[in-house]
């Protein structure tokens, strides 16, 4: 039985002097080792003809990466769009919320005003018109606040000496603290109703928006898809020009 | 004159992220080769390398030159193929683009190589891989840093943990069936002497 090792180390070139001579006269009297080596040989020329792809590394350490060892791959570093999207839409409802932003989207787009920069109205029926031009819902529980409070003032301008001395003729049917009372949960009410309506109209443009946006992709998808046919076929036609060039330009094989 | 790896070395432990960077730019090609010829998968192979990178950078400061630093770095890069292999529970596979274009290959044609024999070569690498994918991972790691990192059997003995005689016994192993293999897929034997 021969020496497989040596064998390896013949056809690698890693034998002493010594020892690479004395498998050189073991091959003249051995056939099998001859075929063998010939053979290995010929295997690693043919290993010689694997090379991988280009790679498109281009590593760079920057300061950064002396991060402790337990952060992620970089390819784990960034965050899923679904959750760049639910975050960008938590932030945009808690900035609406804080600058009690009005959007609507209409034949004139989307449109979105905010409550910051504007001039503090004058006085309080100034302070109201805005919201109650847009909803005729708050413009009736307004107007009826309104109403309420004049019928206080008239009461009190009747009487300066204080609600209790009212007349009975001009007493209203409730007490003034019922009235009060009242006049709080009307506001509670309306403010929770404001809440629901932004809510509902901030749901509206997001799906608004998001139908846009996609029907927009869409088009632009099939716009590219038939770029890109034509120019594939541009493509294909020129290399198949370049490769019949190249094969015509080949001198036949018993000229060479 | 170009600084040696030692000395790049030495710089970057001292904090110049400038000559750690160096030794990336020497060695990552290199590293990506011998990560993609243990796995077969481009994209997984370009995340070992840059990984291997990144953990070398961080363990510098233990690295106390006891071992070339490339053969750190392989012995990094194969314990990350190791874990890659785990963890996928699935064997390398070779990964080649479909079809052959003679346009782009036309490029990669050394000035004396003919069209055909460019074609033959691409063939026989395709060949290759296909078969080195079939070979134990011990086998395939010891014929790729022989072969394809010039290591000599010491070195690849030194970087596996294992003895002299079997770091051989896997280079004899794994290159008889790689003989068996290309014969049975048609690769002329007599290609390489051509």
């Amino acid at each position: 039985m021969c020496d497989k090792e040596r064998l390896v180390g013949y056809v690698y070139g890693e034998l002493t002097e010594t020892e690479r001579r004395a498998f050189d006269a073991h091959l003249t009297s051995c056939a099998d080792c001859r075929d063998e080596a010939a053979g290995l040989r010929a295997t690693r020329a043919h290993l010689a003809m694997w090379s991988p792809p280009g790679p498109d590394v281009g590593f760079r350490i920057v300061s950064g990466a002396a991060a402790p060892p337990s952060a992620p791959p970089s390819r784990l570093r960034f965050a899923p769009a679904w959750g760049l999207a639910a975050a960008a839409v938590l932030v945009l409802a808690a900035a609406a919320a804080i600058a009690n932003v009005e959007m609507r989207y209409g034949a004139d787009g989307l449109v979105v005003r905010t409550g910051w920069g504007q001039p503090v109205p004058a006085d309080a029926s100034a302070a109201v018109t805005v919201p109650a031009a847009t909803n005729p819902t708050w413009q009736a529980d307004l107007q009826m606040i309104r109403q309420r409070l004049g019928k206080l003032e008239s009461a009190v301008a009747r009487d300066p000496a204080g609600p209790g001395m009212v007349t009975a003729a001009a007493r209203p049917a409730a007490s003034e603290s019922e009235l009060l009372g009242r006049l709080r949960e009307i506001v509670k009410e309306s403010e929770a109703r404001q809440q629901r309506e932004l809510a509902l109209q901030m749901a509206q443009v997001i799906s608004d928006v998001d139908a846009s946006r996609r029907s927009d992709m869409l088009r632009i998808q099939q716009g590219l898809m038939q770029l890109q046919g034509v120019n594939d076929a541009e493509i294909v036609k020129n290399r198949e020009m370049w490769n019949h060039v190249l094969r015509i330009a080949q001198p036949p094989r018993d000229e060479r | 004159m170009a600084s040696t790896d030692e000395e790049l070395v030495a710089r970057s432990r001292g904090g110049d992220l400038e000559s750690f960077n160096q030794l990336v730019l020497r060695w990552e090609r290199p590293i990506y080769a011998l990560a993609y010829r243990v796995i077969g998968r481009e994209e997984d192979a370009r995340d070992v390398a840059q990984e291997t990178f990144l953990r070398a950078f961080r363990a510098l400061s233990g690295f106390k030159g006891q071992a070339k630093f490339s053969s750190w770095l392989y012995r990094i890069t194969l314990n990350l193929c190791r874990d890659w292999i785990r963890r996928e529970r699935r064997t390398p596979v070779a990964q080649m683009p479909e079809g052959l274009d003679l346009i782009e290959m036309a490029g990669e044609a050394t000035p004396s190589e003919s069209i055909e024999d460019l074609v033959a070569r691409k063939e026989i690498g395709r060949a290759v891989a296909r078969a080195m994918a079939t070979l134990p991972e011990e086998q395939r790691t010891a014929i790729i840093l022989k072969e394809y990192h010039g290591l000599t059997f010491q070195e690849i003995a030194d970087l596996l943990d294992c003895p002299l005689s079997t770091v051989k016994t896997r280079l004899y192993q794994g290159l008889s069936v790689l003989r068996k293999q290309l014969d049975r897929a048609g690769v002329e034997s007599s290609f390489g002497n051509r």
